[in-house]
């Protein structure tokens, strides 16, 4: 290919990212950025995958484990360019295109930039219109610098696992039909102890709500759980908290923790974005599922590596929305605290409650079928290793205790 | 008016008295369709009378306990930490002649690779070989005495914590269990009348473990 086709290339791609970013400036394709304007440059930069702000292990992790096409234009004319992202780059606008190929690409933002994530359906349609005309793009310029076209059909998965498409209905249907089921492990408040912690702990998310200045769509409500040490979020609004938190006034910190936690994982639609990856990924799942069964070179290795391929798809992501809800819940007890020792007391209080730093383990053969199959039952409840979360929070903490320079006007989110 | 307070009083007794035995009547229980062991359970169940059986149980824990037993184990949801088995000691648990129970069966294939439980800080085991089940004698430690453990298992790292109910609750609880054993009731109504005690007192792994004898009775 000569050089003038591929100043031609390029010009259009730019070109492109600098539209899609001009027209979208605060929904993005994941919707998790912040607004900024976009200029040339980070049209270009988006292309090309710029993640500052990322975190560097999470980076690594989603590196190994990221299926891009290979041979799709974006990444032949990063090779023949040799441009990588450059250091100290501004946030990304828009996931490049190369970047939400699978349900693992999809990024949090480990320092919860922005509190709460879009649920316009305007969103998602303008990105959806971006994801097209860039894979449009692509198939106009395959004939010019080689690579395959892509199918239609990728770029709706694509977009199902990382566009915001289910509408808020269905959202808080799907946390009512789980909140129902759990009604059994839910104190009534007939007895007058229950009744205090339920009094208790709505006061509680009440003073950390009412820290969300961001528009919201959802009407939070809080049921006390039969349970120790832990709370849970569900899609809509419902957040449940275990009965000891908010009984026992020594557990105060960690139950405002634990909160600030669980809004988060409702305002960056956790759950909701689970659910429509694995909507989506069914298509896949079963379709691959399928040639492994029929397949004639089927074989309990095969079996072995398929499992273990989805778990470090699905457990990744389910890991990276844990960092993602913590950071956000230092941003909120920030606001509701202002007095930064208590913020620190209660932040290092949580760290100091986390399970021990053990050495990873390592399994192999049948005991890593087990646990895969273990994992897959119960999904939602894998969390980040103690020394991984204890270094964001670590990180978070540092940001929000710095003294914001004079003159300078404190960022509110 | 205040004349015929008395006499309102009066009219009103009726009331309370016909409102009464519905605390002792266990309303409809929800069934499972296919399941004619837990339908026979569950008959056997709203025959009985709480009042009578366990005084001061509240027919509320029956049939929550029932609506337990019958829940979808799988919860959904995001939460804040790793959620330890069920049936494992975390938040109360009950010192039974001196000993903390640890059950691990419902880890299923999922095997004990790791078992450490300390107090206050002291090692009490450690262990890299945990048996199914484990008595841990917890002597005559306060109520304030905080018990950790962590189990290292072939498929996750979980982490506890708890503290023993006081006294006062505990006599209290070995008082209703006593009173339930000298009763003449079908199995799985005791079983159901236990977990109630032990949901009340929230000894929730007690719990636990008991619906998991239960299911296993039931053939759930």
């Amino acid at each position: 290919m000569d050089n003038k086709k591929l100043a031609v290339a390029l010009m259009l791609v730019c070109g492109l990212g600098y539209a899609a970013g001009q027209a979208t400036p605060a929904a993005g394709v994941d919707g998790a950025e912040t607004a900024k304007p976009a200029g040339l440059f980070d049209g270009v930069k988006s292309l090309f995958g710029s993640s500052k702000g990322q975190d560097k292990s999470l980076e690594k992790e989603q590196e190994k484990i990221q299926e891009v096409p290979s041979d799709s234009v974006f990444s032949k004319l990063k090779a023949m360019v040799g441009m990588s992202p450059a250091p100290g780059a501004s946030p990304m606008q828009l996931k490049a295109f190369d970047e939400v190929w699978n349900v693992a690409a999809k990024q949090y933002d480990p320092g919860c930039k922005a509190m709460v994530e879009p649920f316009g359906v305007t969103d998602s349609a303008l990105s959806l219109g971006v994801l097209a005309g860039k894979i449009g793009a692509n198939n106009f310029l395959v004939p010019y610098v080689g690579g395959k076209p892509i199918e239609m059909r990728d770029m709706l998965k694509m977009a199902g696992k990382n566009l915001n498409w289910l509408p808020m209905d269905a959202e808080r249907m799907l946390g009512e039909r789980e909140h129902a089921n759990q009604a059994a492990d839910l104190l009534d408040g007939e007895r007058k102890t229950d009744k205090a912690a339920i009094v208790r702990a709505q006061k509680m998310l009440d003073t950390l709500l009412a820290q969300v200045k961001e528009e919201t769509p959802y009407k939070f409500q809080i049921f006390v759980r039969k349970g120790a040490g832990n709370a849970q979020a569900l899609p809509g609004g419902y957040i449940h908290i275990d009965r000891d938190l908010v009984i026992q006034p020594k557990n105060e910190d960690r139950a405002y923790f634990a909160l600030a936690h669980e809004i988060a994982h409702v305002l960056q639609r956790h759950e909701t974005h689970a659910t429509q990856a694995r909507l989506t990924d069914t298509i896949d799942t079963v379709d691959r599922l399928r040639k492994l069964i029929e397949g004639s070179t089927s074989s309990p290795a095969m079996v072995l590596g398929y499992s273990n391929e989805l778990m470090t798809r699905f457990v990744t992501f389910s890991k990276a929305q844990e960092m993602q809800a913590d950071a956000c819940a230092v941003r909120l007890l920030e606001r509701a605290m202002p007095d930064k020792k208590r913020l620190s007391k209660v932040i290092r209080g949580f760290q100091n409650s986390l399970g021990p730093q053990l050495p990873e383990s390592t399994v192999t053969g049948l005991d890593m079928l087990v646990q895969n199959v273990k994992k897959m039952g119960n999904l939602d409840n894998e969390h980040p290793n103690t020394r991984e979360r204890s270094a964001n929070l670590d990180k978070m903490l540092l940001e929000v205790s710095k003294p914001a320079a004079s003159g300078t006007k404190v960022a509110r989110y | 008016m205040s004349r015929y307070l008395p006499l309102l009083i009066l009219m009103g007794l009726p009331f309370t008295a016909t409102a009464a035995p519905s605390d002792c009547t266990l309303p409809p229980l929800v069934q499972k369709e296919g399941a004619p062991k837990t339908a026979a359970a569950a008959q056997a169940l709203r025959a009985t009378s709480p009042c009578k059986i366990v005084p001061g149980i509240r027919v509320k824990a029956l049939a929550s306990v029932w609506e337990k037993l019958l829940a979808n184990t799988r919860t959904g949801g995001r939460r804040l930490d790793t959620q330890p088995p069920e049936s494992l000691p975390n938040g109360v648990a009950l010192a039974r002649d001196g000993k903390v129970h640890f059950d691990f069966s419902a880890l299923g294939a999922e095997a004990p690779r790791m078992l450490q439980i300390s107090v206050d800080g002291r090692m009490l085991v450690d262990t890299k070989a945990p048996p199914r089940e484990l008595d841990i004698p917890v002597g005559r430690a306060s109520a304030e005495a905080v018990f950790s453990w962590v189990l290292v298992t072939s498929a996750a790292t979980y982490h506890g914590e708890f503290t023993l109910l006081p006294d006062a609750e505990r006599r209290e609880v070995e008082q209703q269990l006593a009173q339930l054993d000298s009763q003449h009731l079908e199995d799985s109504t005791r079983l159901v009348y236990q977990a109630a005690i032990y949901d009340e007192a929230a000894l929730y792994a007690d719990r636990e473990r008991i619906l998991g004898q239960l299911r296993t009775l039931l053939g759930q």
